[in-house]
């Protein structure tokens, strides 16, 4: 029996995926931050500096920060990170480990997207992504991370955002989502045949997992609504949208535990 | 995509042209780089295009709906600057009137098609008992994001401006134009680029001051008219991002964890299959 997790996220970790989130904002949104920042994104000033030293946003006209080429490198390889966290982690969200189901198998059965969310609300599916991005050797703060930022969890709008960018009781509340998540030693069992360890439940998982992503490609996956209401049938010249990506992207998973060569790095920009 | 292909065809040769241009001087600190987005073409985000702040405070210079319309579309007056099916030409916004009591609202829509309309945000006005008047401008959810609030607090000057807004004995304000029908005042006109667009609502949001927020404070059961009008045709990406089917939430450490259904040879032979109803089902994948 290995030890629980205790995940944890480094002020370093901190600012890396503050410096990717406020590398969406400037592209995406786009806001333009002033050389002499506002009232309120003082907080703001050691995540630019962290971005500006490592070249991936620069100062224009002595007036403006801007986006870099190496800038939007950055953030095309995060979101390409986020189109896979959807079209692969997603169908691990809810899992039957009593009865051997998904809940995506039944994802076609619904008639509109509320019955599908009670659905998901089902006491009997657990959620084994954490669980399986770190059996693939995937960070999982990355992963709450990214959905966090995509969820609008870190949000832009109300007061004290900027503080709780790198501050904030947010952080907190993403490292007790990996903490109190199932691993993969609390998935083995022993029946009438002898003991399943974990590893063989989750390798199990995976595998079938897999199989069914595979099916739900051919039957038009979960995002084609989502995909058709956010965007055209092109990328613009000025956006990185993982949706994009999503369109584009062939699923190269599988259950060995190592990660595509894109989740190697450890986000050195 | 043509418009956005000669954009990108325009900003590659001023791109060329100003990498040239960089041998011979050089003013920023950092390198200049390819990058369009820092010229941040017009229309190529929905939400650039709509300044929330800046149509808030055209609220104070209109006295009748029928006049802010015409504000929001004056070329002139700049605050308009939407391209949501990137045709090349910045939208027209209809304004509708709606609300009641001491709760007044616009919505603002544009047509799209015939038969495509999309609201693009709502403006409230809320009178107080004390005199002043609380303005709030709300983005569609589509197009600027989840719970996209602007709030301004205006004094009673501004409240004395904004007194024929709650004349009870009025009709309200129903624009009439529609697609391909509009007022003589407004002719196709190009968007601007991005930053000419932020000095212009700079001007026009000068005089007011507006903090953004994730909530209403308007204690309004009003509702929009054309809530919930959304378009299909819209080419210009939205900021409502596309989301995994359920969010991340801490699991409670007392729940009994089942077990027996995977990790066996013989129960992974049965591989899940997709299921399938024969009625309609709300997803657009797979017919």
């Amino acid at each position: 029996m290995s030890p629980e997790p205790n995940y944890t996220v480094s002020d370093l970790q901190k600012q890396q995926f503050a410096g990717i989130y406020l590398l969406e904002y400037m592209i995406n949104a786009p806001k333009v931050f002033q050389l002499m920042l506002e009232d309120g994104e003082e907080d703001l000033e050691s995540i630019l500096e962290w971005l500006l030293v490592r070249d991936l946003i620069e100062i224009k006209e002595e007036e403006r920060y801007a986006p870099t080429q190496k800038g939007r490198k950055a953030l095309e390889k995060f979101m390409a990170r986020y189109s896979d966290f959807l079209s692969f982690f997603d169908v691990f969200c809810a899992v039957d480990l009593g009865a051997g189901e998904f809940a995506f198998a039944s994802y076609y059965e619904f008639q509109n997207p509320e019955q599908w969310k009670g659905f998901l609300a089902d006491e009997r599916w657990e959620d084994l992504r954490i669980a399986v991005a770190a059996y693939k050797g995937i960070d999982p703060v990355e992963i709450v991370f990214m959905s966090f930022l995509n969820e609008g969890r870190f949000g832009r709008s109300e007061t004290g955002w900027e503080f709780d960018l790198l501050l904030g009781s947010v952080w907190d509340e993403i490292l007790n989502i990996c903490n109190s998540a199932l691993h993969a030693d609390q998935l083995g069992y022993e029946d009438d045949q002898g003991e399943v360890p974990g590893e063989a439940v989750l390798q199990d998982v995976i595998a079938q997992g897999l199989n069914l992503i595979e099916q739900l490609h051919q039957h038009g996956r979960p995002y084609s609504e989502q995909i058709k209401h956010a965007v055209s049938d092109g990328p613009s010249a000025a956006t990185v949208e993982a949706v994009e990506l999503l369109k584009k992207r062939s699923n190269d998973f599988d259950n060995s535990p190592t990660p595509p060569k894109r989740w190697q790095d450890d986000w050195e920009l | 995509m043509n418009s956005l292909l000669q954009i990108g065809v325009g900003a590659f040769i001023l791109l060329v042209l100003f990498s040239s241009m960089r041998s011979c001087s050089s003013s920023s600190r950092y390198g200049d780089t390819y990058n369009v987005s820092v010229q941040q073409i017009a229309g190529a985000d929905a939400a650039s295009g709509l300044d929330l702040q800046a149509v808030g405070s055209l609220v104070k210079q209109a006295k009748t709906g029928e006049e802010f319309e015409r504000l929001l579309n004056t070329p002139s007056v700049g605050v308009n600057n939407l391209d949501l099916d990137e045709d090349g030409a910045v939208d027209y916004i209809k304004v509708t009137e709606y609300g009641s009591g001491n709760v007044k609202g616009f919505s603002l829509t544009v047509d799209l098609a015939n038969d495509q309309t999309q609201e693009v945000a709502t403006i409230e006005i809320e009178k107080t008992a004390d005199g002043r008047t609380n303005v709030q401008t709300h983005g569609n959810r589509n197009i600027y994001g989840a719970n996209h609030y602007y709030h301004s607090s205006f004094g009673l000057t501004d409240f004395l401006l904004l007194s024929w807004l709650f004349n009870s004995n009025r009709p309200y304000y129903s624009s009439p134009w529609g697609y391909n029908s509009y007022p003589s005042y407004y002719g196709r006109y190009s968007p601007s680029s991005y930053d000419n667009y932020r000095q212009r609502t700079r001007n026009v949001t000068s005089s007011s001051t507006w903090s953004s927020s994730n909530t209403s404070t308007v204690s309004s059961t009003a509702t929009s008219p054309n809530a919930g009008k959304t378009a299909d045709n819209i080419k210009a990406p939205l900021k409502s991002p596309t989301s995994s089917q359920k969010s991340f939430q801490a699991r409670n450490p007392s729940k009994t964890v089942r077990s027996g259904g995977f990790g066996r040879t013989s129960t992974s032979t049965s591989s899940p299959s997709v299921k399938r109803t024969t009625s309609s089902s709300f997803r657009s994948g797979g017919k």
